[in-house]
């Protein structure tokens, strides 16, 4: 019953999104205030019944009716609750409905923040938004219902992975389907310009925030997708330049191009057929990260045998979703006025020095990522290694990076350049400072690794000294200076934090990949290594009972001049069903960085009676919390921007005034 | 209204990513379309995998009961996965259950497996240098074959699992039955 | 500064990035594309790549044997022939977690005449995975293990 509830509100939302993707566009063609009013309604609607429908589903789970074959398929009695619920999503046609109700939660937010929005601006909006919904909904109920039922219901589930039993993996894909979906809001508001002709400084403040919160999830699911790599998979790496993880970066990068090209826009008024083109772009590159990667046409073109229909929907659905945009581009692009000009070394030169470079990025990420399906479709297997990307991403965002640095002393139309020396000098001593630190620290390192760490410190110094010219520290009163900090607008911290993130993050990769230590070893409980300053004993290993698994747990000793700093537990999880084995790796984190243990049943010299020797692996990774801490930085500051009353009481008022000059 | 060329840029990048992939698409050899559909079965005569009993051919797949072909290997998992479901379906009456090995790194290994987690083949056929694999197009092994009144009905590439067993194949069974 | 010379800057500026991206991309993907091959065409000698290339298929049941000095060896097969792996995991770190026997595997190495000198073991976080080019040449041998088709 509860399954053909959530079948059946699925089936309404779809009418109601068909219905809401052609009355508000007719109307707004036609001018019908009538039908252009209709759309918040069916939005509300939509959003509801979806809620409803994806409630359902997370019921189904939570009582683990496997009557449902999505899931008997995917789920299990023995899962914890969170992982009942979380399975909801970890799978393709859960996923899916799990998009599409996020699309409607966006379309209802539109709605309702979007009262002071002109009439048939909203309308196509929220038309084109339901355009969107009208294609994902139709996919999910005609390719991949998650409702449909088995019968005679199986007695147990199938799905008990327990590698993905794990709070970092339950909570990525929601975040980074809270991202991919933002940014649809953007690509919505920029076909609706395209239809209105016009894109101006008010088109810029309404697209900007929805951008920023889309970013901040991307953020946000990357990282924690990253993080859970580094903690989960056993080896201390956190990024596989591996499809799932280029699906989600490259609207990542699409999305802050955009962020920044935005602020153009509203500021001056100019690069407003870039930006366009950009929101088209991020949305486009987030469709295609969601299907392709979870439909698996990307790790092989051959996934379409297995499923044509739902490949050929894929395709087509993007084709005419990018295609159709970026004809409706080419067409009316041209309409949208050029603005304001401005030099070469200015605010603005600087932001489109970011774009040229985060596209180059995005469209060299693109094409690592599809070259093997290209080369797999002409019969040649190749792929594309972490070398390749390392190679080609790393030279194009250090020049990023540098101008990153540099562009928010400029000022905007045109940037002084002969003044830049006297204002960035503390930053240049900042930096040498603190390179020389790290060196003298950890020792010399690779040419290319120490180039990388500099990047990071001029970024943050850079910032460091930016803010305190802001705030005239130093130069007046501290009071003074404080007074300042706290009136300064809440953007400009949010740009602060946010590159201060950034540096961070340049920061803890160069320094973890420079001078990382790694032992890895056979011992007999009692043996100790020394990794770097640190002394680390595998005390014991025992034999213990978790909720649904057994497990081996060493205990490791660290010491640090002969004083005990740290214990640290990993383990080896062995799950009965299915019979499964994972490595929990133990991490310490201190200020200077992190010591990671990991042990593993070596196989070998296991004769019966005798000690056992386990394989012991320990790193030490210098400043790779540093990551994670700029990650959360950049949510954070992105968070701040949002906050800032301007992108919020501005738009009011001037839409308002828009709206009296119509 | 005038059209400027550098707008039209981004269509025409993304037609040209568009056409390389269908071409790409389109020309890979292992046709996903199921080309036996609704044919005769090629012919065939395959020894056996066990040297004292029969082997297989096309003739036996012609009787008057629906013909259930399953290609397996013992070294493969997913046969493995499966192989409760053909034991079920060795069961029924109204159909027959026939089997082609494809290609043993040991007949022995294959011939204790099946002694050991029971033998659902009315019939096996051995096909060593996978020549009939190839007439029946297949991209791997399990596939599953089912052979109505002469003409090859249905394929399943992939093991057999409780959705195709459910809204496929034992619904299928029945319709065939009245 | 006119407005047809700002053009003309950023088309400048456009231009030259692409032709770097350009540049690191034709340098960077002749040297990073990884060769694919299964047990028989490595056996069959014709092509096998002097450099390293990649060899993909089932890690063979019994076949794993690992030494005092944390070296593996084990055998992969793709249902006609197998060839033996020799890994060390002090040089290059532990197996990873889902490796097993009687499951898919794509190594990393050398081919040195006798056996497959190993210097990455790969192994996937995702629950139907299975690597693409693995699935792909294990379709070609005859072996399949795709996700299922409802």
């Amino acid at each position: 019953m509860i399954a053909e509830i959530g079948h059946f509100a699925l089936i309404i939302a779809l009418m109601l999104a068909v219905a809401q993707s052609m009355a508000p566009l007719y109307g707004a063609w036609r001018r019908n205030a009538t039908l252009m009013a209709l759309c918040s309604p069916l939005a509300w609607g939509q959003f509801l019944l979806l809620g409803v429908s994806f409630l359902c589903l997370t019921y189904l789970y939570v009582v683990s009716d496997f009557s449902v074959q999505n899931v008997f398929l995917n789920s299990h009695t023995q899962k914890p609750l969170l992982y009942k619920v979380s399975g909801v999503w970890g799978n393709h046609e859960g996923s899916i409905l799990l998009w599409a109700l996020i699309l409607a939660f966006f379309g209802a937010a539109v709605a309702m923040f979007g009262r002071r929005l002109p009439q048939t601006f909203k309308a196509r909006v929220l038309g084109v938004q339901a355009l969107i919904g009208v294609g994902f909904l139709s996919f999910s109920l005609f390719t991949s219902n998650p409702f449909i039922r088995l019968n005679p219901a199986p007695l147990e589930g199938q799905g008990l992975n327990p590698l993905l039993q794990d709070p970092g993996l339950a909570f990525h894909p929601p975040m980074l389907y809270l991202g991919y979906v933002g940014l649809s809001i953007a690509f919505s508001f920029a076909i609706a310009a395209l239809l209105e002709g016009r894109v101006n400084a008010l088109w810029a403040r309404w697209v900007r925030p929805w951008t920023l919160a889309a970013w901040c999830f991307l953020t946000a699911g990357i990282a924690l997708g990253s993080w859970w790599a580094y903690y989960e998979l056993g080896w201390g790496g956190w990024w596989f330049w591996d499809p799932v993880e280029n699906a989600s970066l490259m609207p990542w990068l699409a999305a802050t191009a955009l962020l920044h090209s935005a602020i153009v826009v509203e500021k001056r008024e100019t690069l407003k057929s870039w930006t366009v083109l950009l929101a088209i772009v991020a949305f486009s590159l987030s469709l295609l990260g969601t299907f392709i990667v979870r439909s698996g046409v990307l790790n092989s073109v051959h996934a379409f045998a297995s499923d044509p229909t739902r490949g050929v929907y894929i395709l087509g659905f993007l084709f005419v979703v990018v295609g159709g945009s970026l004809v409706l581009y080419a067409v009316r692009a041209s309409t949208l006025q050029a603005g304001g000009m401005f030099a070469a070394v200015s605010r603005e030169g600087g932001l489109v020095w970011n774009n040229l470079f985060l596209a180059a990025a995005t469209g060299t990420v693109l094409f690592g990522t599809l070259f093997p399906m290209l080369a797999d479709a002409f019969g040649y297997k190749v792929s594309v290694a972490a070398p390749y990307f390392n190679a080609v991403f790393v030279p194009l965002m250090i020049p990023l990076l540098l101008v990153m640095a540099v562009g928010p002393f400029l000022a905007w139309k045109r940037g002084n350049i002969a003044a830049l020396p006297g204002r960035i000098w503390p930053a240049v001593i900042l930096l040498l400072v603190g390179l020389g630190l790290a060196i003298w620290w950890q020792g010399a390192a690779a040419p290319l690794e120490i180039l990388g760490l500099a990047t990071g410190i001029w970024l943050l110094a850079s910032v460091l000294v930016e803010l305190a010219g802001r705030i005239n520290l130093f130069r007046t009163s501290l009071g003074g200076s404080m007074k300042r900090a706290v009136d300064l607008p809440r953007g400009a911290w949010g740009m602060s934090v946010a590159h201060a993130g950034m540096g961070l993050v340049v920061i803890g990769m160069a320094a973890s990949i420079s001078w990382e230590r790694e032992v890895i070893s056979l011992k007999y409980p009692g043996d100790s290594s020394t990794l770097g300053a640190y002394e680390i004993t595998l005390q014991d290993v025992a034999l213990k009972q978790g909720p649904n698994y057994r497990y081996h747990e060493g205990t490791f000793i660290v010491r640090r001049d002969g004083a005990v700093i740290a214990t640290l537990y990993p383990e080896i999880r062995n799950y009965t069903d299915p019979v499964t084995q994972t490595t929990e790796a133990a991490i310490y984190p201190l200020i200077s960085g992190d010591l990671y243990a990991v042990i593993a049943e070596s196989g070998a010299n296991n004769i019966p009676g005798e000690p056992k020797r386990w394989g012991v692996r320990l790193y030490h990774k210098p400043l790779i919390g540093w990551m994670w801490l700029g990650a959360f930085m950049m949510f954070v500051g992105g968070g701040l921007s949002l906050s800032d009353r301007r992108l919020r009481v501005g738009v009011a008022q001037k839409a308002k005034q828009a709206e009296a000059s119509v | 209204m005038k059209i400027k060329p550098y707008y039209i840029l981004p269509i025409v990048v993304f037609i040209g990513m568009a056409i390389f992939l269908f071409v790409g698409l389109g020309l890979n050899p292992r046709e996903t379309a199921f080309p036996l559909y609704e044919q005769s079965p090629p012919d065939f005569a395959l020894g056996p995998l066990h040297e004292e009993q029969p082997g297989l051919t096309d003739e036996d797949l012609l009787g008057d009961k629906t013909v259930i072909l399953n290609f397996f290997a013992s070294w493969c998992a997913p046969c493995r996965e499966e192989h409760p479901y053909l034991m079920a379906l060795s069961e029924r009456d109204d159909i027959s259950v026939y089997g082609i090995d494809y290609r043993e790194v040991s007949r022995e290994k294959a011939i204790a497996w099946l002694y050991r987690d029971g033998n659902p083949f009315a019939l096996i056929g051995y096909d060593q240098d996978a020549r009939v694999v190839m007439e029946w197009g297949l991209a791997g092994v399990p596939e599953t074959f089912i052979v109505h009144n002469g003409k090859v009905i249905r394929r399943y590439q992939g093991p057999l699992n409780v959705p195709i067993m459910q809204h496929d194949l034992l619904p299928l069974l029945e319709a065939l039955e009245k | 500064m006119k407005r047809k010379h700002q053009r003309a800057l950023f088309v400048g500026a456009g231009l030259a990035v692409l032709a770097l991206a350009t540049t690191l991309v034709l340098n960077s993907l002749g040297q990073s594309l990884n060769y694919f091959l299964m047990p028989t065409e490595v056996l069959a000698g014709e092509d096998v790549p002097q450099g390293t290339f990649q060899l993909g298929g089932l890690v063979s049941d019994g076949s794993f044997e690992a030494d005092d000095e944390m070296g593996v060896s084990f055998q992969v097969e793709d249902g006609s022939s197998s060839l033996s792996v020799v890994y060390d995991q002090v040089a290059h770190g532990l197996l990873p977690d889902l490796f097993r026997e009687g499951q898919g595997v794509i190594v990393e190495g050398q081919w040195d005449g006798s056996q497959f000198v190993a210097s990455r073991v790969l192994a996937k976080h995702d629950e139907n995975y299975m690597p693409p080019e693995v699935a792909e040449g294990l379709k070609e041998m005859g072996e399949w293990r795709g996700e299922e088709t409802p």
